[in-house]
């Protein structure tokens, strides 16, 4: 395509089958580079076996999607964006064990938990080790690409690892200090440290900052990337409480955890106050406490209270504002197909599998 | 407020405000929500938003949604500016990414038990690593600083800028002579350097009689700061002071003098 029929065609949202065809052949490569820097020709006992298994496992590969599309958005290739796209699997495999330990999830894509199969101490270990493995390809990603880059990469990347460690501490000392009285703002802001910040602004960013090498504002997806993944967390959360959450995870389970979920936020404002008296000594509970029936009731009760209606018209409305967002940071990029997957991801938060 | 299904409906969320007397949201009328809502031919979820009521609480949250990323981006901000006008000045570069890297490593101690040296040694040589002319061509030169009045700095400066303290040079030796050095420091390189591209001429003794020292080899050691200087010291070698210039690969100015002694 030439640049000026680029420009000329508008940006539209790739549809679903040509997200997936992005998605997987972002993926492939990705895992090539996956394969190549957490394999090990002599391996460690008790480790490499453990930092090879969640990749295995067949994620979605959205944010290595994410942050290879931006940067050949902004100019650069797959072959520039491939390692960066690498390091960010990793290091959210990585976080992804520690999530899992922390969460006492027992069940990750399908299968039981890492420290359900060998212990916490060596999932524990296994967390760290991939999230400074995550280093390797990232450096191998800026070394040709100079300091200046090297900088920003960085500059973004302790951005996210301490929003991510913001979000994440927020939803668990909700959690362990049981506290009850959130409301939608104290949501959005854990959304966007603990989800949105890894999963989507910062994969943008990386791609962005390569892919223009250095010369564009990583500030300016910010917007976009935390509207997509708030509304990406809520329909997660959606998902869980559906009768078959089909992404191997737990049914119920973030009910069993006492996720501070919206729907959780909302359901304790709307209900009465006897309600809220049985509620709040659930959430007072342990984990291995709450009971099947309790969780029925809660669940029942999210239904009837509108609750899920209501997180589900939000996720469509903060979908709407990452598409106004999108316009604003993306429009005055020539269209490609790397555009149109940008675009797309709003409406396949909906759509995927 | 209607729930977007397409562009269309991008601005109308992001303008759909609510009154602006009201200071919390409307709870009270959400349990008349619509039903379930299956997923649309546009991937939006329908049907969330026929009730206006809850168009109202939801509009309401895109609200504070927004009052979330402007407030946490303006926070950014004002960490990045105490930043910039503190330790870290992300055009200084490798020196502040040295900073970066160490506050990355530091973070990362936070949230971790387990170190790994490598790591550090690899954050370091992020910074050592001169560019490559196919992506360099767009992107400044380290440390070019400009001269006054915007003109271009001066080629091929002084290779010790006054901004910019001695690198830092411990010597080791290996072999059975008793030796030591006479240095602490050399200039550091123009450019950013990686340690194996730096070398010292053979080391010779003033007078003749004496075979010059070969092997000196420069590297880095994450437990001491700078670079080290590894001299080979052959069995049976003269007694006496030994010399060598020190070059950063494609630079001609000397970073230095490396002097060592030969004990008797």
């Amino acid at each position: 395509m030439t640049a000026a029929a680029a420009l000329a065609r508008p940006t539209a949202a790739a549809p679903p089958d040509a997200m997936a065809a992005t998605m997987a052949t972002y993926g492939r490569a990705t895992r090539l580079e996956l394969e190549r820097y957490l394999g090990s020709q002599t391996p460690a006992p008790y480790l490499d076996e453990l930092l090879a298994d969640y990749p295995s496992r067949g994620g979605k590969m959205l944010r290595p999607a994410i942050c290879i599309a931006n940067a050949r958005a902004f100019g650069g290739s797959l072959e520039a964006a491939v390692r960066c796209a690498a390091a960010i699997e990793i290091l959210h495999n990585g976080l992804l064990i520690h999530d899992d330990i922390q969460d006492g999830s027992e069940l990750r894509r399908g299968r039981p938990t890492l420290h359900a199969l060998h212990g916490t101490p060596l999932a524990i270990n296994a967390g760290d080790a991939m999230m400074f493995t995550a280093l390797r390809p990232l450096i191998d990603a800026l070394r040709p690409l100079g300091g200046e880059v090297a900088a920003q990469v960085l500059d973004v990347s302790l951005t996210m690892a301490r929003e991510t460690a913001e979000g994440q501490a927020l939803e668990l000392g909700w959690r362990d200090s049981n506290v009850t009285a959130l409301n939608e703002a104290d949501y959005l802001r854990m959304a966007l440290k603990k989800t949105a910040w890894m999963g989507m602004i910062w994969p943008a960013q990386l791609g962005l900052v390569l892919g223009s090498g250095g010369r564009g504002d990583p500030e300016s997806v910010v917007r976009f990337g935390y509207f997509l993944g708030v509304a990406f967390q809520i329909e997660d959360d959606l998902r869980n409480l559906s009768v078959d959450p089909g992404y191997g995870k737990e049914m119920n389970g973030d009910l069993y955890e006492a996720k501070r979920t919206l729907m959780l936020i909302h359901v304790r404002q709307a209900c009465a106050d006897e309600e809220r008296v049985r509620l709040d000594a659930f959430l007072g509970q342990p984990r291995e406490e709450r009971s099947a029936d309790d969780v029925l009731w809660l669940a029942e009760l999210m239904t009837r209270l509108g609750s899920i209606d209501h997180a589900r018209a939000v996720a469509a409305a903060m979908a709407g504002a990452a598409s106004h967002e999108f316009s604003l940071a993306y429009g005055g990029l020539a269209a490609s197909e790397d555009l149109d997957f940008i675009a797309g991801l709003v409406p396949w938060i909906f759509a995927r599998p | 407020m209607t729930i977007p299904k397409g562009k269309a409906g991008k601005a109308k969320v992001h303008r759909s405000r609510p009154e602006p007397e009201r200071v919390g949201p409307d709870r009270a009328s959400r349990a008349a929500a619509p039903g379930a809502a299956p997923i649309a031919a546009t991937g939006y979820p329908a049907g969330a938003g026929e009730d206006p009521s809850v168009s109202e609480s939801v509009a309401h949250v895109v609200k504070v949604g927004y009052d979330v990323i402007a407030e946490n981006i303006r926070q950014g901000r004002e960490a990045a500016q105490r930043f910039r006008q503190g330790q870290y000045r992300v055009r200084e570069v490798p020196g502040d990414l040295e900073v970066a890297a160490v506050r990355l490593l530091q973070l990362a101690r936070e949230l971790s038990t387990t170190t790994f040296d490598i790591c550090e040694r690899l954050l370091r040589d992020v910074g050592a690593k001169v560019p490559p002319e196919d992506r360099a061509s767009g992107v400044p030169h380290f440390r070019a600083a400009k001269a006054a009045g915007g003109g271009p700095a001066k080629a091929a400066a002084s290779p010790a800028p006054a901004e910019h303290p001695p690198m830092k040079v411990t010597v080791r030796f290996r072999g059975a002579a008793r030796a030591r050095a006479y240095n602490s420091g050399l200039a550091r390189p123009k450019n950013p350097t990686a340690a194996a591209d730096i070398s010292a001429q053979p080391l010779a003794r003033r007078t003749a009689g004496a075979k010059p020292i070969t092997g000196v080899v420069f590297e880095t050691d994450v437990s001491v700061e700078g670079i080290v200087a590894v001299v080979t010291v052959p069995d049976g070698q003269e007694p006496g002071v030994y010399s060598g210039l020190v070059h950063a690969k494609r630079e001609d100015v000397p970073l230095g003098v490396l002097t060592i002694e030969i004990a008797k």
